[in-house]
């Protein structure tokens, strides 16, 4: 074993042997800016997850989640309850996964851009991830998080996703969303709402 | 004479470890075995290098190979057929998307009986479900109904309406990624999708093949730490030449000489779990060392022993504590088995009277010879006068004392 390094760090992360359901994104997706997303997205909007059920059609397993609609962030859309349909899951026994892609759990609270109400895509949310954000309570109001947990402290308006430079793929954070893993100074909802409404 | 039995107080114990950040998905191909049907029936456009067209078939071959040829547990069998990666999951639910709940959740299900077969082709659907916006390839998962650990079909699907070919560049350079003056490099997203296909997730802390950034960097093939995660995965066979145990001390290494505090080290593993590495100077009695240090490079060398990746064990030791001069070190390591590897080591110790020095007076001379020997006459250390040499040590890339002569 002389061939062998032995590198020293300082480091310690161990390798994650994690369940399916757990921390998981998406296939090869472009990286958008938080302008395209909230300005392309057929509506956005707070809610909370209800229900989930699956169901197969031949190989394919599609998976439903329905939302209690809180508050329509952008878009038009009457209805208190809206169901995402996702591909992949489980149901008679079989599982389908697509590639690497995150499904919302039971009860949970968030922000949610909606490529296209009433379409059948792969994914139903605006750059799969990208637009996907969790709230959590935090000891003084409503936190923002994107879909890995990672707290979110800025949306930067003026930052956009330019073609003109390396053009990120299948990032879980949209371009101008600006987080900070030590959750020092996360964004509250109502702020980040607000952000979003104001994306031209 | 100082003595082993001072163990006791050396100084602690340090685990040597490595950053690892691989993600795996929770399912993979039963004994390595993934049969993948290559053939696609399109050619991409060479843009760059050269003129020679590039087909689908050499590319996704390519990809294959960067995981197939270093990861010695998997076997990809290679078939340059045709399979539609769509066969069978051409249903469409009637239920209206991305709607306000249904009220009738009983949808009939279709059975269906293609077979399960790995393919990979372009469309500009997958399946008769819309990519969605700036989705380049996606791939879809089966794993067995009793047996979620083991997949039984993979298929990646490339969006047709994009533009491909085989390039080293980064993905944005003036126009827009994905077309014609700019195009994706398939290489990449094909090395990415089989990663997906043969049971890895995205990790975004380490430079890898599945970072999600990745295709926009020069990582063209799979990092040390993708390569890592799929022999977590797919594991060396064992074979008959694989001892129970293998042990190595990296450090001290029987060319240096110690003195000071530093560490004694190295990995130890075994087909059964390790229950205990202990050491021995001079014969003495043994003291645990603390194992279980991260070792990527041990996992990626050794994966057919389990738990090789966390086979390291360090402590820190004092070796004014012993007297200069020749010492045996000697490591074991026990498996639940109690099945034993142990190494001896011969080291040179160089050290003072006193096995913690706190006053020193470099008040002598000093001469160089041999250009990397350093000696100072005088060396006053807690009121004792010394002769030091000091050498300089390229593995260890500062000047180390070599000898310590009382004067």
């Amino acid at each position: 074993m002389n061939t062998l390094r032995s590198t020293i760090a300082t480091a310690v992360m161990a390798c994650a042997l994690a369940l399916p359901a757990l921390n998981v994104s998406a296939s090869s997706v472009a990286q958008k800016s938080i302008n395209d997303l909230a300005t392309t997205s057929d509506m956005i909007f707070e809610g909370q997850v209800v229900g989930i059920r699956s169901e197969a059609v031949g190989k394919k397993v599609y998976t439903y989640i329905s939302f209690e609609v809180n508050d329509v962030v952008r878009g038009k859309y009457a209805q208190d309850t809206i169901e995402l349909r996702y591909l992949g899951g489980t149901a008679n026994g079989a599982t389908m996964r697509v590639g690497d892609m995150k499904l919302p759990s039971y009860g949970e609270r968030g922000i949610y851009f909606v490529e296209k109400l009433g379409g059948n895509t792969v994914h139903p949310l605006r750059g799969w991830g990208q637009g996907h954000f969790i709230v959590k309570q935090g000891s003084n109001g409503d936190k923002i998080y994107n879909s890995l947990g990672k707290a979110i402290t800025e949306i930067d308006t003026g930052k956009q996703a330019n073609i003109s430079s390396a053009v990120k793929i299948n990032n879980h954070t949209a371009a101008g969303v600006e987080f900070d893993t030590g959750a020092k100074q996360v964004m509250d909802l109502g702020s980040f709402k607000d952000a979003i409404r104001g994306l031209k | 004479m100082k003595t082993w039995q001072t163990i006791g107080i050396s100084l602690g114990a340090a685990i040597a470890t490595t950053a690892n950040a691989y993600e795996v998905s929770g399912s993979r191909w039963e004994n390595g075995q993934f049969k993948m049907y290559v053939g696609v029936a399109a050619t991409v456009p060479s843009l760059d290098f050269d003129d020679n067209p590039i087909t689908w078939n050499s590319i996704v071959q390519e990809a294959l190979g960067a995981w197939n040829n270093p990861v010695q547990g998997l076997n990809i069998e290679i078939v340059d057929e045709t399979r539609d990666p769509c066969e069978g999951y051409t249903g469409v639910n009637t239920e209206i998307a991305n709607s306000p709940v249904a009220t009738n959740e009983d949808a009939p299900t279709r059975n269906d009986t293609a077979p399960f077969e790995n393919g990979i082709g372009l469309s500009a659907d997958v399946c008769g479900e819309v990519f969605g916006s700036g989705v380049y390839a996606v791939t879809l998962l089966q794993t067995r109904p009793s047996q979620p650990g083991f997949y039984r079909e993979a298929d990646i699907v490339f969006n047709q309406a994009y533009q491909y070919d085989r390039h080293n560049n980064g993905f944005g350079s003036g126009s827009e990624p994905g077309t014609a003056g700019n195009p994706l490099d398939v290489r990449r997203i094909a090395i990415k999708q089989i990663g997906y296909a043969l049971g890895l997730r995205d990790e975004s802390n380490q430079p890898s093949i599945m970072h999600p950034n990745a295709a926009t960097r020069t990582i063209t093939s799979p990092t040390s730490d993708d390569l890592a995660g799929m022999r977590i995965l797919y594991p060396n066979p064992v074979s008959s030449n694989d001892p129970d145990v293998r042990l190595s001390i990296e450090e001290p290494n029987s060319s240096q000489v110690k003195s000071g505090i530093s560490n004694i080290r190295g990995w130890a593993i075994g087909l059964k779990d390790i229950r205990l590495v202990e050491v021995s100077i001079d014969n003495g009695s043994y003291q645990s060392i603390p194992y279980g240090g991260v070792r990527t490079d041990v996992a990626s060398a050794f994966s057919q022993y389990p738990k090789s990746g966390n086979s390291g064990y360090s402590m820190l030791f004092n070796w004014g504590l012993l007297s200069p001069g020749q010492h045996q070190i000697r490591v074991r390591a026990h498996d639940i088995d109690d099945n034993v590897a142990t190494i001896t080591r011969n080291v040179t110790v160089a050290s003072f009277n006193d096995s913690y020095v706190s006053a020193v007076n470099i008040g002598g001379s000093s001469s160089i010879s041999n250009q990397k020997t350093v000696t100072l006459n005088n060396v006053n250390a807690d009121n004792q006068n010394y002769t030091v040499k000091l050498e300089w040590d390229n593995a260890a890339q500062k000047f180390n004392i070599v000898s310590t002569q009382a004067n």
